[in-house]
């Protein structure tokens, strides 16, 4: 069963200096029937004006994933991480007992645009952790890239989460196409965070997601012209 | 019940406050408390950025970052934490709005049944000079188990004022649920 959750419906916040798209319940967006899918709490696509950001705020028991489009993101936080986050690389900061963080983007001249999504940790008191990791843009075109995996995967270049929880990202050109099969039980959310995609003949555009379950094999393929880019979580 | 608001304000040209700011509100967070953190302005910040060149990235920063703090976020807080610099008083120009803000609510009674604490520095003459104005505003005063100016000792202390934060809440809703009516203000020293 795949359910659709255009772009349109989901909720938007207007700061001015901030546009934000709630893909589920987050801050003064409230929907009962949209508070997240399986861990996945929160899947927020926000544009960030130049030189400003979110000033320090506090996370607690949270898995919190960052992924750059276009822009710099700078990252300032209590543990004394001191980052710029660009695209091509996962941010992934375990808040765990509590962490104070602020965001802004990094360029007082272009806009960010980034997708941030928290998922909710297996423990709570955890331990606050930061990671960060760049990969090559080749690794993502064509195929799914892991990003984010639970603590104890093997591999490099990915970042780790207190979850039962896969994060990838892929781009796909028009005659791309990837298959991701979901073993039984397991779910998945698909976000197309660029222009167009198909996943199991479905058309999905830009900022269209769709939760998945009861599912053994997911296809997706790059649609339209341009073909686009989506990032895959497979959930238990 | 709400949820527990512990505003922290500081006042910093180098950083160096920010971060016992930053360490208290790390605290009230682990003792699961909201946070908000606010620094107070710089009225002479053109001088400050000319005089100050080896700071002028951080002040830069910083005042891009924070709000100064508001009456509603005063009101908000159940919690009432300053983190000073060394040798500052509470009368100087910097903070006397801010106190002036705070014994006016308090005076309002708008303070009742909420501690203040002031993050350690250096000066342990001025730290008692910020308690002691905290106290005439009418907030009960949460003092550190670890009289040390470190983050470390920060954060604990923001964990102490978050718990005795809720504490005097708790109490204060038992105490309008059995009818005696409006609490009086609580001025000892927790």
């Amino acid at each position: 069963m795949i359910t659709i959750r255009r772009s349109e419906d989901r909720g938007h916040g207007d700061r001015g200096w901030l546009q934000s798209h709630h893909t589920f319940t987050f801050g003064s967006y409230h929907d009962p029937n949209h508070m997240g899918f399986r861990a996945l709490r929160v899947l927020n696509d926000d544009r960030i004006a130049p030189g400003k950001g979110f000033g320090p705020h506090a996370h607690r028991d949270m898995e919190i994933v960052t992924y750059v489009l276009e822009g710099a993101l700078a990252h300032r936080d209590s543990m004394n991480e001191r980052h710029t986050l660009g695209p091509n690389e996962i941010q992934t900061m375990s808040a765990g007992t509590g962490v104070v963080h602020s965001e802004f983007n990094a360029s007082e001249s272009e806009p960010v645009h980034l997708i941030q999504t928290w998922i909710e940790p297996a423990a709570e008191d955890l331990a606050p952790s930061y990671q960060q990791v760049a990969f090559a843009p080749d690794e993502k075109r064509g195929r799914l890239r892991l990003l984010a995996a639970p603590y104890g995967t093997e591999g490099d270049g990915i970042t780790f989460i207190h979850q039962d929880a896969r994060m990838f990202a892929a781009e796909l050109g028009p005659t791309d196409r990837v298959e991701h099969r979901l073993t039984p039980g397991r779910h998945a959310w698909a976000q197309v965070v660029r222009g167009s995609v198909s996943l199991n003949g479905t058309a999905l555009n830009e900022g269209d997601g769709a939760a998945v379950s009861d599912e053994q094999l997911l296809t997706i393929a790059g649609d339209g012209t341009g073909g686009g880019e989506v990032l895959l979580f497979d959930l238990a | 019940m709400s949820p527990l608001v512990v505003l922290v304000t500081f006042y910093s040209q180098s950083g160096a406050a920010e971060t016992r700011a930053l360490s208290a509100a790390v605290g009230a967070v682990q003792e699961r408390a909201l946070i908000r953190l606010r620094r107070l302005s710089d009225a002479d910040s053109t001088q400050l950025l000319a005089n100050g060149r080896a700071h002028a990235e951080t002040l830069e920063r910083m005042r891009k970052e924070y709000v100064v703090p508001t009456e509603a976020d005063v009101r908000g807080a159940d919690a009432i934490v300053v983190a000073p610099t060394s040798s500052c008083d509470p009368a100087s120009l910097r903070w006397s709005e801010y106190f002036e803000l705070l014994r006016s609510l308090g005076a309002a009674g708008a303070l009742t049944r909420k501690v203040g604490a002031i993050v350690r520095n250096r000066d342990a003459a001025s730290v008692q000079r910020f308690e002691q104005a905290l106290h005439a505003a009418g907030l009960t005063i949460v003092a550190p188990a670890d009289e040390s100016p470190t983050p470390q000792a920060a954060t604990a202390h923001g964990r102490r004022i978050a718990a005795e934060a809720r504490s005097l809440k708790e109490s204060g809703i038992r105490y309008q649920d059995s009818g005696l009516g409006q609490g009086t203000g609580e001025r000892n020293r927790r």
